[in-house]
C-alpha cells in the first residue's frame, strides 16, 4: 500500500512525535507507516486522516500488488 | 465495540512492570540451568517433601503421593518459563497495534524454528541426546520468541532514532 503520510505531516510541519502523541501510538509506529513497513488498521488510518483534516483516500492508496 | 488492539492491551497482556520482573527471573534461571546441566549439582537445602500427582519409578508408578526430591530443577524451569512469559507478554513502553504485530510475528517465527529443531532432532538424534533436546524443547519456543521479539524491538528503536 502506498501512503503519503510523511509528505502530509511535513506539509503541516509536524514531527513524528507530534503525530504519534495526537493519535496515541508510538513514534516507532509512525516511522513504520511512513517507511511502508506497516499498513495501519482502519481505526489508525482514520485517526491519522482526522488529525490531518483530510480523507483516508488522500493518505493511502492501493497498489497493484495489493490485489494479487 | 472495542478494537482488537484495545482487547489485547486491556485483557491479554500483563502490566508493564512484569517485563522487568521477567528479566530478573529469566537471566538467573538460564545461568542456573546451564550450571545445573554442565555440573549437575543441586543445593542440598532444596531436598524437600513434595506432593506428586504421579511419580513413575523403574517398576511402578504411584499416584497422589508424597515424595522426597530436590526441587532445584523445578525452580529453574519455573524461573525460565515465567521469565519468558513475563517478558514476551507484558505491555511494552510503546505498546500499540504495530508492537502487537511484531509480537505475533515473533511468536509465529518461534513456533516454526522450534518445531524445525524438533523435527531435525527426531530424524537425526537418538538415545539420551534426543532426551536432552526434549528437555531443552520445553523452553526453546519461549526463548526463541523472546529473542526474536526483543531483537526486532531494538532494531526498530535504532532505526527510529536514526530517522
Amino acid at each position: 500500500m502506498n501512503n503519503y503520510v510523511k509528505q502530509k505531516r511535513l506539509d503541516l510541519e509536524m514531527t513524528q512525535s507530534d503525530l504519534a502523541k495526537k493519535i496515541g501510538v508510538s513514534r516507532q509506529t509512525i516511522y513504520a507507516i511512513e517507511t511502508k513497513k506497516y499498513d495501519p488498521s482502519v481505526t489508525l488510518a482514520l485517526k491519522i486522516a482526522v488529525t490531518f483534516s483530510t480523507n483516508v483516500e488522500d493518505l493511502f492508496a492501493l497498489e497493484k500488488v495489493d490485489w494479487d | 465495540m472495542p478494537n482488537f488492539t484495545y482487547i489485547v492491551m486491556k485483557y491479554l497482556l500483563l502490566p508493564k512492570h512484569f517485563r522487568t520482573a521477567g528479566w530478573f527471573l529469566l537471566i538467573p534461571g538460564l545461568l542456573a540451568g546451564f550450571s545445573n546441566y554442565i555440573f549437575n549439582t543441586e543445593p542440598e537445602f532444596l531436598n524437600v517433601t513434595m506432593f506428586a500427582i504421579a511419580n513413575a519409578g523403574f517398576y511402578q508408578t504411584t499416584y497422589f503421593t508424597l515424595i522426597e526430591t530436590n526441587i532445584w530443577q523445578e525452580l529453574i524451569s519455573l524461573m525460565i518459563i515465567m521469565g519468558g512469559i513475563f517478558i514476551g507478554f507484558s505491555r511494552t513502553d510503546i505498546e500499540d497495534e504495530y508492537i502487537q504485530k511484531i509480537r505475533l510475528e515473533a511468536l509465529t517465527w518461534a513456533v516454526y524454528v522450534n518445531y524445525l529443531i524438533l523435527i531435525l532432532a527426531i530424524i537425526f538424534l537418538y538415545g539420551f541426546t534426543f532426551t536432552d533436546v526434549l528437555v531443552f524443547n520445553m523452553f526453546t519456543i519461549l526463548l526463541i520468541f523472546v529473542a526474536r521479539f526483543e531483537w526486532v524491538l531494538v532494531n526498530l528503536n535504532r532505526e527510529t532514532d536514526n530517522e
